[in-house]
């Protein structure tokens, strides 16, 4: 019995023994793999090559380790310089583009790093790791064609200039003879002032004329004393907006300014400005592909391919998508696609920040000039046309009023179009501009008439003779069934043609604003003079027309729009 | 026993550290349990049936081991951690990137806690179906109990500290859940999170807890268990079948 247990004993430590000598070769194979994996790596074989090439070439070799760009005060471990060697300390080799150092672009990547213009995870030290494309990285690098969009992490308030202004300003700038001391792109200079090429980022101040002209004052003789002298207020504050629009031929500048004269802030919020009938802007350019829907896009998944497609064509791209194909070219596509990945809500501590940045978020300036004609193109454009001459797009029923267009502005008061900005037409795609609303100021809105002002005068003489006694709304029924209907919908609801019934319109609108644009028509539309008549139509009396008036008065709200999205 | 063993266990510094001979006779073995302070919790003589794989599968053992890894790696991991932010998780990308097999660490550290809380749930399992629970060992089953409820701890605390989208929901969820006790629930939760939020207090209290509170319970209970068990004369065995075959089998 004795024995027997052990002899049982005996083979079972055995046969354990074994298991376990085998387990332990098992572990010691397991726990080899961990500083193995850290041996070969991508990044050493790239800095291997890199010494094989300098060898060649005659460049100090590296030690082998991980490289970083370290600054804490911006919140930055960029190991990028890991493997792009040339960005860090390492000599430039021509041949291979790896190893290549990075072009002049004002910034040393020894200052800021390069995560902070390029995205991408600055931490990795793997390929697919480092350039974001791994998943659970939301800041994926900038695409290398829109590189110059990287600006943005910064960049993204530089001012859009006043285009009249700036180009007076530069006229004037020329006719002054400035470019004899100041270079701009290129041009002059010789006299030895300071480059002016980059103050649209750097700023100008407001009283730089002064300080000219106490210079001058003081000066006994030279260029000080002959070369200056006073200038009218009013063209040193055009030379100040032509200095101000002055970004060295940025890309991302002139995308920016092109994005602005294309209305897109009158449906999509940047930084809080802008109106709502789109998604807000203010990070587009963070956006990942994996957020994207492709059902309607060819060709690669790439947020670059998505946006572009889009912009090409927005209902295929997004089913019901109220945005219409405004017919851009694809240069205009190309900027477009910059100025959106360009707008990355980046968040730099605020002492690194430019000074057109800390004016825009600090002092509440717009990032964009607020006269007229600027504005237009800010907000407006998109709908009413970069000439205010109104649009019609395929995609929407709606044809938006050619509000710059003289019929229109002659009957309209400035005290109607400022109500139609502030209130806009609720329920239609025109936005209420005002303070609580879209957002725009007091003084802006009154730029804006101003400059619609300037494309038609208010003739009130001619509006005027349509101040008409009373009408009868039950006799203008039968007449707007017959005249109006086809156009502005049975109930004045609108159907291809401004929305009678709106209660906005009709408030701002007077009797006699209404009176006279069913006398006269617009030019320009389909809305014929009705007190003309044509060969197709008889023409009305004043009677019939006030009666018309009367009926618009009485017409009862139109009913709320439907959600979009369809009803659930 | 050969010269070589000779000289190694013969000497002086040996003797004084080692108090008893070789382990070839029953004293001897039993002497190198009782006078070993890791041992001495362990019973001295088990039942080959006692240790049988098909008895025990040495579930309580491998959640030993486990929480021995885990102890080990998370020190170790405690050298490159600070609980604070944004450093938390900053640190995370610096032990995938940069620590040397820092992801391994991280990796070993992240799978042994995982096997722990599957282990120890079946060990319980083992011991409900064994019915090892019962009388004397109730108490014993009770302190497994909270051993089990420790390790659920551990888990959850630990599943903060990476500080990223994944831990700050996980724990937006479990706080919320503590906060729906009864009564005192809304103190639970702020006492939790050191706060009404998760923030870096919350941070800091899981880290504590994580790091210092939990695990010395743990090993206190641990300790108590184990010995109880040895107390209760080893493992739990069913009594023997003598009429069956193999009954002769101890």
């Amino acid at each position: 019995m004795r024995d027997i247990q052990v002899r049982q004993t005996d083979l079972g430590m055995t046969r354990l023994l074994r298991i376990f000598a085998a387990l332990a070769v098992v572990f010691v194979a397991v726990l080899a793999i961990a500083p193995v994996r850290s041996r070969f790596t991508e990044w050493r074989d790239v800095q291997e090559r890199y010494n094989e090439l300098a060898e060649g070439a005659g460049a100090a070799p590296l030690d082998l380790a991980i490289q970083q760009i370290w600054k804490p005060a911006l919140g930055i471990t960029d190991r990028c310089t890991t493997c792009h060697v040339a960005m860090g300390t390492a000599t430039p080799l021509a041949g291979e583009k790896l190893f290549a150092a990075h072009p002049d672009v004002h910034h040393d990547p020894a200052d800021l790093g390069c995560t902070v213009c390029h995205g991408g995870q600055g931490r990795a030290t793997k390929r697919a790791a480092a350039h974001g494309d791994v998943e659970f990285w939301d800041d994926p690098l900038v695409p290398r064609r829109y590189a110059a969009a990287g600006c943005g992490g910064c960049h993204t308030h530089l001012r859009v200039p006043a285009q009249g202004l700036a180009a007076r300003g530069a006229a004037l700038f020329a006719r002054y003879d400035c470019p004899t001391c100041h270079a701009v792109d290129g041009h002059g200079g010789r006299g030895g002032g300071p480059e002016l090429t980059l103050a649209g980022f750097t700023g100008v101040p407001e009283d730089w004329h002064e300080r000219h002209l106490r210079r001058h004052r003081l000066a006994e003789a030279g260029p000080w004393r002959d070369g200056y002298g006073e200038l009218p207020a009013e063209d040193a504050a055009a030379i100040t907006e032509y200095l101000r629009s002055r970004f060295g031929g940025a890309p991302l500048a002139e995308a920016k300014i092109a994005a602005h004269r294309l209305g897109c802030r009158g449906c999509h919020k940047i930084d809080g400005a802008g109106g709502d009938a789109g998604p807000d802007l203010t990070s587009i350019g963070r956006r990942l592909a994996a957020q994207l829907d492709f059902t309607g896009v060819g060709g690669e998944r790439t947020t670059a391919n998505w946006l572009a497609q889009h912009f090409r064509d927005p209902v295929r791209v997004v089913p019901g998508s109220q945005m219409p194909d405004l017919g851009l070219d694809d240069a205009q596509i190309e900027q477009l696609d910059l100025y959106m990945f360009s707008l990355r809500a980046l968040d730099v501590p605020a002492k690194f920040w430019p000074p057109d940045r800390v004016r825009a978020a600090r002092l509440g300036e717009r990032d964009f000039a607020t006269d007229g004609e600027t504005l237009f193109g800010v907000f407006c454009a998109g709908c009413h046309g970069a000439d205010g001459r109104g649009r019609q797009f395929g995609s929407l029923p709606v044809a938006f009023p050619g509000v710059a267009r003289p019929g229109f502005l002659a009957a309209a008061s400035d005290a109607f179009l400022v109500k139609t900005i502030e209130q806009g037409r609720p329920g239609r795609l025109m936005p209420a501009w005002g303070a609580m609303d879209g957002g725009l100021r007091p003084a802006e809105i009154d730029a804006l008439v101003t400059w619609l002002r300037g494309r038609g005068a208010e003739d009130r003489e001619a509006r005027a003779k349509w101040s008409l006694p009373p009408g009868d709304g039950e006799a203008g029924k039968a007449l707007f069934a017959e005249r109006c209907a086809s156009c502005h919908g049975a109930q004045g609801e609108g159907l291809h043609a401004p929305q009678l019934a709106n209660v906005a319109f009709r408030e701002a609108a007077t009797d006699e604003f209404l009176a006279a644009t069913i006398a006269l028509g617009r030019a320009g539309t389909q809305m014929p003079s009705f007190a003309a008549g044509s060969v197709s139509f008889a023409a009305l009396d004043p009677a019939a027309i006030a009666d018309l008036v009367a009926f618009v008065r009485a017409l009862p709200p139109p009913p709320p729009p439907p959600s979009p999205g369809g009803t659930p | 026993m050969s010269a070589l063993g000779r000289l190694l266990t013969g000497n002086r510094v040996w003797r004084s550290i080692v108090r008893h001979g070789f382990p070839d006779s029953n004293r001897n073995r039993a002497l190198a349990v009782f006078s070993n302070l890791f041992l001495h919790v362990h019973p001295v003589k088990v039942r080959l049936r006692a240790i049988a794989f098909s008895r025990t599968f040495f579930l309580g053992g491998l959640a030993a081991a486990c929480f021995l890894i885990l102890t080990i790696t998370g020190v170790l991991l405690m050298l490159y951690y600070r609980p604070s932010v944004p450093e938390a998780y900053d640190d995370m990308k610096d032990l995938e990137f940069v620590v040397s097999s820092g992801v391994f660490l991280r990796n070993l550290h992240r799978w042994s806690a995982h096997a722990m809380v599957a282990i120890v749930f079946l060990h319980m399992v083992r011991v409900f179906f064994a019915g090892a629970y019962r009388p004397p060992r109730e108490f014993n089953w009770v302190i497994g109990v909270v051993l089990f409820v420790t390790t659920i701890l551990l888990s959850y605390t630990g599943y903060l500290l990476p500080w990223d989208q994944l831990a700050y929901w996980g724990v937006t969820v479990g706080a919320n859940m503590a906060g729906a006790t009864p009564w005192i629930g809304e103190d639970t939760r702020f006492l939790l999170l050191g706060g009404t939020e998760i923030g870096e207090p919350a941070l800091l209290r899981f880290y504590v807890l994580h790091c210092v509170i939990l695990p010395a319970v743990l090993v206190v209970l641990v300790a108590i268990h184990i010995w109880r068990v040895r107390k209760d004369g080893g493992i739990y065995l069913p009594p023997l079948d003598l009429s069956r075959d193999g009954g002769g089998k101890r």
